[in-house]
C-alpha cells in the first residue's frame, strides 16, 4: 500500500501498513494528521507575530485555554455532550423513519406512487427555510431539535434502502422462497439483511448535514449546546469561546463519523473483505 | 405417477417423490418491441429419482424451463406437474443452485444452512447437528463459520448444494452449478455431484451447456433447439455409473448430442 493513500484521515488505520513496525506505524498515523498540524502551527505564528490581528482570528494558545476553562468548568463539555446527543438522536430517528419508509416504497408499487413524490418535493425545501415554522409548531424544545435534525438525516437513508431493495440479487430471493419463506420471512432474512450496506452509506450520507442542521437549530433557538454557545459568544465578540465551540463541534463531527465507522464493521462484517 | 428411470440406473434406487411432468410448456418475455417467446410447446417427464440433464445454445431458454419448474416464474401456457399436482409456486420440495452467489453472502456458511432450516421450525441443537452432519457431507467440516467470499468457487458451490439438501427437497434444480468453476475444478465437482446423487437419490434437473457434464452425468439428456426452445431430441444413456471416458459408447453419445447442438449453435 503506498503511503500517499493515508493521508486522508481516517486512512492512517486502514492502510495499516502490516509489514513495517509498531515505531513505523505510530509515525505513520501521526503523521496522517500533519496538515492539521501543519494548520496549528501556521495559526500561532502569524496570529503571536501579529500578521493576523487577534480581532480576526484569536491565538490558538488562547483558543485552547477557553477549550480547557470550559471543559473543566463542565459548561463546555456539557454543550458538547447535548450537541452530540441531538445529532445521536435525529441521525437515529432519521435511521428509522428512512428504513420504515424505504421498505414501504420499495416494495409496494401503490406506496412508492403516493408517497416517493412527497418526499422528494419535500427535500426542495431548505430546511433551514423551515425553522421558524418548525418553533412554531414544536416550540424550542428537545423535540423541535429533533424534528429539524430527522428531516434531514431521514432523507439519504430512505433513498439508500429504496435503491437498495431494488438491488436484491433476485436468486437470493428464490432460494428464500424455495426454502419456504413468506414475503414477511424473506424482508427479515434476505431483503433487509442485503440492503444493509446502502442503509449505512445513507447514514453516512446523512451524518454531515445532521450536524449542520443541529448548529442551525441551536442557533436559531436553543440555551444549550455549541449552536448556541458558538453564536452568543461570537455576538458578545468572546472569540477565543467562539473557535473553542468551533473547534469542539468538530470533534461533534468526527465523533459521529467514528461511530458511524464502528457500527459499520459490528452490522457489515462480510464486507471488509478477506 | 411414478416413471421408471430411462436408461440403466445402476446400483440405486429410486426415490419414491419428484416425478416432474412437462405440459406443453410456453413461456414469452415482453420486451418493448412486444413479446419474444423463449420456450415453446416443451413437453417431457422426469421420472422420481431420475438425473436429467437440459443442454442447448445459449439463451435457448433451458434455465428458463428451470426457473418454471422452480416455481419462480409461471409459464405462459401449459403446465408443470410435480408428483401429479400442479406447480404454481416455489416450494421446499424444489431446492435451486445457481451458477455463482447462491448463498446469502451476509451471514457464514453455518448461517446459511441454518436459514434453511428455520422455516421448518428446525432450530437449536437439532439445527446445529444437521448443520455437522451436511457439512461434512459436502467435505465442508470446519469451513461452517467462514463467509462465502472467504471460499474458493468450488466450496461454495458444495456449500449451496449442502444449503439445499439439508431441508430435503425431493427436486433439485441445478442451473449450471459447475459454469463458473475453473476446469480442473469442475472435474472434480462432476464427480462429486454424482457422489452426490448416488447417496440422496434425488430427481435432479441439471441445466448446462457443456457436453462432457451431459454424457457424464445425465440418465436422460434432452436437447433444446435454438431460440424458442423446443425438445430437438432426447437420449437416454443406457451406460453405468461411474462412466468411463474411453468407452466407445460414451465417444458416440457425445458425438450424437454434438451434432445436435452444433445444428443449433449460431455465430454471434
Amino acid at each position: 500500500m503506498s503511503g500517499t493513500r493515508a493521508h486522508i484521515i481516517g486512512g492512517a488505520e486502514r492502510a495499516g501498513v502490516v509489514r513495517h513496525g509498531i515505531v513505523a506505524r505510530m509515525l505513520h498515523g501521526v503523521l496522517a494528521y500533519y496538515p492539521l498540524l501543519l494548520i496549528a502551527v501556521l495559526w500561532e505564528a502569524l496570529t503571536a507575530a501579529g500578521i493576523i490581528g487577534t480581532d480576526v482570528l484569536p491565538r490558538l494558545d488562547a483558543v485552547l485555554v477557553a477549550i480547557w476553562r470550559g471543559l473543566t468548568g463542565t459548561t463546555l463539555l456539557v454543550d458538547t455532550g447535548i450537541s452530540l446527543f441531538r445529532v445521536l438522536a435525529g441521525l437515529a430517528a432519521g435511521l428509522g423513519i428512512g428504513i420504515a419508509l424505504g421498505v414501504l416504497t420499495g416494495l409496494s408499487r401503490r406506496w412508492d406512487a403516493y408517497v416517493s413524490p412527497l418526499l422528494i418535493g419535500s427535500q426542495a425545501f431548505p430546511r433551514s427555510a423551515l425553522l421558524p415554522l418548525f418553533i412554531v409548531w414544536f416550540g424550542l424544545g428537545e423535540f423541535e431539535k429533533l424534528v429539524v435534525i430527522t428531516s434531514v438525516a431521514f432523507f439519504p437513508v430512505f433513498i439508500n434502502t429504496y435503491e437498495g431493495l431494488k438491488r436484491v440479487n433476485v436468486q437470493h430471493i428464490w432460494s428464500a422462497r424455495a426454502m419456504g419463506y413468506r414475503p414477511a420471512g424473506i424482508l427479515l432474512a434476505v431483503q433487509l439483511p442485503s440492503t444493509l450496506p446502502y442503509i449505512m452509506s445513507g447514514i453516512r450520507i446523512a451524518a454531515p448535514t445532521s450536524v449542520t442542521m443541529m448548529v442551525v437549530a441551536e442557533m436559531v433557538g436553543a440555551r444549550s449546546g455549541l449552536g448556541q454557545l458558538v453564536i452568543t459568544a461570537g455576538q458578545s465578540y468572546r472569540f477565543p469561546e467562539m473557535f473553542a465551540g468551533v473547534v469542539l463541534l468538530g470533534v461533534v463531527g468526527l465523533l459521529v463519523h467514528a461511530l458511524i465507522n464502528m457500527s459499520d464493521r459490528l452490522a457489515i462484517p462480510w464486507n471488509t473483505g478477506p | 405417477m411414478i416413471a421408471a428411470p430411462a436408461g440403466e440406473a445402476g446400483s440405486f434406487d429410486v426415490g419414491t417423490a419428484g416425478s416432474i411432468t412437462i405440459e406443453a410448456v410456453s413461456r414469452a418475455y415482453e420486451v418493448k418491441s412486444g413479446s419474444v417467446l423463449a420456450l415453446e410447446n416443451v413437453s417431457f417427464r422426469v421420472g422420481a429419482g431420475q438425473f436429467v440433464v437440459l443442454i442447448g445454445p445459449s439463451g435457448c431458454g433451458k434455465s428458463t424451463l428451470l426457473h418454471c419448474i422452480g416455481g419462480f416464474i409461471p409459464p405462459t401456457s401449459g403446465r408443470i406437474l410435480l408428483d401429479g399436482a400442479e406447480i404454481r409456486t416455489p416450494g421446499p420440495d424444489r431446492g435451486i443452485v445457481f451458477q455463482r452467489e447462491s448463498l446469502f453472502p451476509w451471514m457464514t456458511i453455518e448461517g446459511n444452512l441454518k436459514t434453511a432450516l428455520r422455516p421448518k421450525r428446525i432450530v437449536g441443537a437439532e439445527a446445529d447437528r444437521l448443520c455437522t452432519e451436511y457439512l461434512g457431507a459436502v467435505g465442508l467440516s470446519g469451513f461452517g463459520g467462514a463467509y462465502p467470499h472467504q471460499l474458493s468457487g468450488g466450496m461454495q458451490q458444495r456449500a449451496a448444494i449442502a444449503r439445499t439438501l439439508i431441508y430435503q427437497p425431493s427436486v433439485l434444480l441445478l442451473d449450471e452449478p459447475l459454469g463458473a468453476l475453473d476446469a480442473q475444478t469442475r472435474e472434480l465437482m462432476k464427480e462429486w455431484v454424482l457422489d452426490i446423487w448416488l447417496r440422496e437419490r434425488k430427481t435432479v434437473v441439471y441445466v448446462t451447456h457443456d457436453l462432457d457434464e451431459a454424457v457424464f452425468l445425465g440418465q436422460k439428456v434432452i436437447v433444446l433447439t435454438n431460440r424458442p426452445g423446443r425438445v430437438k431430441f432426447a437420449v437416454d444413456i443406457a451406460l453405468a455409473y461411474p462412466r468411463d471416458r474411453r468407452d466407445p459408447h460414451y465417444e458416440e453419445v457425445r458425438e450424437q448430442l454434438w451434432q445436435g447442438i452444433r445444428e443449433e449453435v449460431r455465430f454471434a
